[in-house]
C-alpha cells in the first residue's frame, strides 16, 4: 500500500460499517470473558470452606 | 525471483550484475539499461528483508541509486533511481547514521523535489515523509529546509499530487511525534527511561503550517468527487486533524478565527473549509478550551444542516458527528432537541447527507453509555420512538445502497437501543417485531442475481445484529419471543454465509445467555449448525464466533450440555491442531475447554488427558520481543490458557466435593502429574506479563484454585506453592 493508500484510509468516510463488525466481535469476547470471569469468582465465593490440616512441615 | 533467491543467499552474482549494469558506457542504449536496471533495484528493496542484505551491499545499491539521480542524468534514469531509493530507505539506517552519506541522501532528494519533472517531485516528497518517520532523530540539521519546502509545495505547486505529498510530509512527522510522546507517557508512567527525545517540530511549526493547510489546501474541495476520493482538501484535512493531536491548543485561535471568518461566508468552500477544521479541531487540545467554542458553533451547525450545498451539509453533519463522540458533555440541554430533530430531518436528505446523519446518531447515542441500564428515562427518551422510526425507514429508502446508508442506519438503531433507558423497552419490543418481520421477509423475496444473494446475505447480518443487541438490551424480557427469533437465525445458518452466519451466532450466544437453561430445547436443532461452524476452517471469522457461542451454550446450559460434549471437544481438538485454521481463533478455543469442564465438572475427566497436553503444548510457546504482533497474540494465548486451567481445576474440585471426597483431595489425581508444567507457566506469565491486571488476576485465581483441590496434599505439594514468585505475585495482586 502506498503512502497516499495508507492515509486515504483514515479518512473519515472509509469503512465504517466493517468497523462496527469488528467491534461488536471484541465486545462480544470481552462479554465472554466477564461472565467467565463472574462464573469462576462466583464459584470461589460459593465453594465450601476446606478443612486446612496443620502441614506438620 | 531475486527477493527471494537473495534472502536465501542463493544468488550472490545478481546485485554484482545489475550493479554493473550502472557504471558499463559502451551498453548500446545505456539510458534504457539504467531504467531497467534501477527498477529492478527498486523492486528488490521492496520485497527483500532488511537483514538479507549486508552493509556493503547496501552501500552498492546506494550509491548506484545516488549516481541515478544525478541532476545532469535523463529524467527517466532519475524517476527510476528515486523510486529505488524510496524503497531502499527501509535498508540505510547505517548510511543514516553517517552524517556525510546521509547528508547527500538528504541533499538529492531535496534537489528533486524541485525538479520541472513532477513524477520526480512526487517521489522525492514521499521519500522525505518516509524519512521523517524512519530517521526522525536524525531530522534537525535539515528540518528547516524540508519546512521551506514543503510549505512552498503545498501553496505553489502546479501538480496537486505533489503538493499532497508535501502534506504528506507533515502527516507523517504529526504520527512519529505522537508515538514518540505516546511512548514517553507509557514509560514515564513505568518510570523507566525513555529512548526517543520528541522534538516537537509539529508544535514550532504549528503557526506557519495552519493556516497554509487552511488557505491552501481545505479550499480546493472536488464538488464532483465522491466521497472516499483521497484529494489534495482531503489530505490536508487530515493533516489539521493531526496537527491538532500534535501541536493540541497551540492551534485553537487560528483555526477558530478561520472559522469565524468563513463559516457563514457566501462561498460554499469556504464554509465546508470552515466546518471541516472546526470538526479536526475538536480531537487534540484540552476539552476545557472548546467548551465555548463548541456551544457557539452548534446552533450554526444544526442551521448548516439545511444549507444549499450537499458537501457542506455533509461536513456539518459529520462535524456534529464528532462533537457528539468527544464532547458530548459540553452539548447543552437545551440544544438536545433541534440537534435531535434536525439531524432527523437530515435522514431525509440526500443519501450522503443521511448516512453522515446516522453517524452523528450513532454517536450521540452513544454518549449515553455510561448511564446506568436501569434508569427510568434519559435525555435520549423523549425523542426515541421518532428517531427509530426514521432511522429504520432509512434503510428502506430506494437508494440504500447509496454511501452505506442502510448499514449506517442499522448501526444508529443499534447503538439507541443498547443505550435506551427503562421507559423505552415497549417501543424497542415494537423495534423487535419489525426486525422479525424483516428478518421473516428475506426469505421469500426474489432472488436473481448473485448480487440479490448478497444483498439479502448483507441484510441478513444486519437484522442479526439488531437481533443481537436487543436480546442483550431487554434480557429477560426477550424469553416470549425467542421461539420466533432462534428459528430464524437457524434458517439464516442454514444459508451457510459467512457475515450473516458470524452475526446469526453472536445473536444466538446473546439468547442463551439471557435464557440459559431454557436453551436446552434448542439444542436439537441448533446443535449441527454448532459442529459445521466450529468446523468451518475457511471463515475463520464464522469459526471464531461459533467458538464463542459454544462457551455461551455451555455456561447457560451447565450439565445439560453433556449430550453434545463429545463432538463439540473433538471439534476443538481438530481446531487447535488445524494448521489452516487462522490463529485468532485458538485462544478462545481454549477458553472454551474451560467452560465445559466447569459445565460438565466430574465428567471432563475423560477429555483430561488430550486437554492438559494441548494446554501445556500451547503454553510452551515462546514470546520473541521482535515480533509484536506475536508477542500480543501470546498475551491472549496465555490468558486462554489461564482460563481453560482454571476451567478444568473448579471442574475438579466441584466434582471431589460430589463425591464428597474434596476432604481427601478427590481430583488431585488428575492434575498433580501436570504440576510442575503448570507452575512452570505461571512463573513464565509472572515473570513476562507482570504489567497485565487480567493476566496476574487470573494466575492468582488459579494458584487459590489449585491450592483449593490439592489442600490434603500440602505437605506433598508445598514445594510448588512455597516457590517466591507465587509469593510475590500474590502479594504483588
Amino acid at each position: 500500500m502506498s503512502a497516499l493508500e495508507a492515509r486515504a484510509a483514515q479518512h473519515r468516510t472509509s469503512a465504517r460499517l466493517e468497523l462496527h463488525q469488528e467491534r461488536r466481535r471484541k465486545e462480544a469476547l470481552k462479554r465472554q470473558k466477564d461472565a467467565r470471569s463472574d462464573r469462576s469468582n462466583r464459584f470461589r465465593a460459593l465453594e465450601p470452606e476446606p478443612q486446612i490440616e496443620v502441614d506438620q512441615q | 525471483i531475486g527477493a527471494l533467491e537473495l534472502q536465501e543467499k542463493q544468488w550472490p552474482e545478481l546485485l554484482g550484475q545489475l550493479l554493473k549494469n550502472m557504471t558499463t558506457k559502451d551498453v548500446g542504449n545505456s539510458n534504457l539499461t539504467k531504467t531497467s536496471t534501477l527498477e529492478a533495484l527498486g523492486y528488490l528493496c521492496e520485497d527483500l528483508e532488511e537483514e538479507a542484505v549486508d552493509q556493503t551491499e547496501t552501500n552498492q545499491i546506494l550509491t548506484a541509486i545516488v549516481d541515478g539521480m544525478r541532476e545532469d542524468g535523463a529524467i527517466t534514469v532519475r524517476v527510476a533511481a528515486a523510486r529505488a531509493l524510496l524503497s531502499s530507505l527501509v535498508f540505510t539506517r547505517h548510511n543514516f547514521d553517517n552524517e556525510t552519506e546521509r547528508t547527500m541522501i538528504m541533499q538529492v532528494l531535496c534537489t528533486a523535489t524541485k525538479s520541472p519533472d513532477e513524477q520526480l517531485r512526487i517521489i522525492a516528497f514521499e521519500s522525505l515523509a518516509r524519512v521523517a518517520a524512519l530517521y526522525y532523530e536524525k531530522l534537525p540539521q535539515y528540518i528547516e529546509a524540508l519546512f521551506t519546502l514543503t510549505l512552498t509545495a503545498i501553496q505553489q505547486d502546479k501538480d496537486e499530487q505533489v503538493s499532497m505529498m508535501a502534506v504528506e510530509f507533515w502527516s507523517s512527522l504529526c504520527e512519529e511525534e505522537l508515538e514518540i510522546l505516546e511512548e514517553t507517557n507509557s514509560v514515564d508512567q513505568s518510570r523507566t527511561l525513555s529512548h526517543r527525545q520528541c522534538a516537537r517540530y509539529v508544535c514550532a511549526a504549528a503557526s506557519h503550517i495552519v493556516p497554509v493547510l487552511l488557505q491552501s489546501t481545505l479550499v480546493k474541495q472536488d464538488e464532483y468527487a465522491d466521497e472516499d476520493t483521497w484529494n489534495l482538501s482531503a489530505a490536508g484535512a487530515i493533516c489539521l486533524g493531526l496537527v491538532a493531536q500534535a501541536a493540541g491548543d497551540a492551534i485553537v485561535p487560528d483555526v477558530l478565527a478561520f472559522v469565524e471568518s468563513n463559516i457563514l461566508h457566501a462561498e460554499w468552500r469556504r464554509r465546508e473549509a470552515s466546518i471541516m477544521a472546526f470538526g479536526q479541531l475538536l480531537d487534540g487540545p484540552k476539552p476545557e478550551l472548546l467548551t465555548d467554542p463548541v456551544q457557539t458553533a452548534m446552533p450554526v451547525l444544526v442551521r448548516t444542516l439545511k444549507d444549499n450545498h450537499t458537501l457542506v451539509k455533509d461536513t456539518a453533519a459529520w462535524t456534529l458527528g464528532r462533537i457528539c463522540e468527544l464532547h458530548a458533555q459540553r452539548i447543552p440541554q437545551g440544544y438536545l432537541q433541534p440537534l435531535v430533530e434536525s439531524l432527523g430531518g437530515a435522514l431525509q436528505d440526500s443519501a450522503r447527507v443521511a448516512s453522515q446523519s446516522c453517524f452523528a446518531l450513532h454517536n450521540l447515542a452513544q454518549a449515553f453509555e455510561r448511564a446506568p441500564r436501569s434508569r427510568e428515562t434519559n435525555a435520549l427518551s423523549p425523542f426515541f420512538r421518532p428517531l427509530l422510526t426514521q432511522l429504520l425507514a432509512a434503510t428502506e429508502r430506494r437508494d440504500w445502497q447509496d454511501h452505506n446508508l442502510r448499514g449506517q442506519a442499522y448501526e444508529a438503531v443499534n447503538m439507541l437501543i443498547q443505550n435506551h433507558a427503562r421507559d423505552m423497552r415497549p417501543v424497542v419490543l415494537e423495534v423487535m417485531q419489525v426486525v422479525l418481520q424483516r428478518l421473516h421477509s428475506t426469505f421469500s423475496t426474489v432472488v436473481v442475481s448473485q448480487d440479490d444473494k448478497e444483498e439479502r446475505y448483507q441484510l441478513q447480518s444486519l437484522l442479526c445484529s439488531v437481533m443481537q443487541v436487543i436480546t442483550r438490551a431487554v434480557d429477560k424480557d426477550i424469553e416470549p419471543f425467542c421461539d420466533h427469533i432462534v428459528a430464524l437465525l437457524l434458517q439464516v445458518l442454514n444459508n451457510e454465509h459467512a457475515i450473516a452466519s458470524e452475526e446469526a451466532f453472536m445473536a444466538l450466544g446473546a439468547i442463551a445467555s439471557t435464557v440459559e437453561q431454557a436453551f436446552d430445547k434448542y439444542m436439537g436443532d441448533f446443535f449441527p449448525f454448532l459442529i459445521k461452524g466450529l468446523r468451518n476452517y475457511a471463515d475463520w471469522q464464522v469459526c471464531s464466533a461459533s467458538v464463542g457461542t459454544a462457551g455461551d451454550v455451555c455456561r447457560a446450559l451447565e450439565s445439560r450440555i453433556l449430550p453434545y460434549c463429545d463432538e463439540i471437544v473433538r471439534c476443538l481438538l481438530e481446531d487447535l491442531q488445524n494448521p489452516t485454521l487462522n490463529r485468532q481463533v485458538k485462544p478462545a478455543v481454549l477458553s472454551c475447554f474451560g467452560d465445559i469442564a466447569l459445565a460438565v465438572s466430574g465428567n471432563f475427566v475423560k477429555y483430561l488427558p488430550s486437554t492438559l497436553q494441548m494446554l501445556e503444548q500451547a503454553a510452551a510457546m515462546k514470546i520473541s520481543p521482535d515480533d509484536e504482533d506475536l508477542v500480543e497474540y501470546i498475551t491472549v494465548l496465555r490468558e486462554g490458557i489461564l482460563e481453560a486451567y482454571i476451567g478444568v481445576v473448579q471442574g475438579l474440585v466441584i466434582r471431589a466435593s460430589q463425591l464428597h471426597r474434596l476432604h481427601d483431595g478427590g481430583g488431585s489425581p488428575f492434575i498433580k502429574p501436570h504440576l510442575g508444567n503448570i507452575f512452570q507457566f505461571l512463573e513464565v506469565v509472572v515473570n513476562e506479563n507482570g504489567d497485565d491486571p487480567s493476566l496476574i488476576k487470573n494466575s492468582v485465581g488459579l494458584i487459590g484454585d489449585l491450592a483449593t483441590l490439592l489442600v490434603q496434599h500440602a505437605e506433598e505439594v508445598s514445594v510448588y506453592f512455597r516457590q517466591n514468585f507465587v509469593v510475590e505475585v500474590i502479594q504483588e495482586a
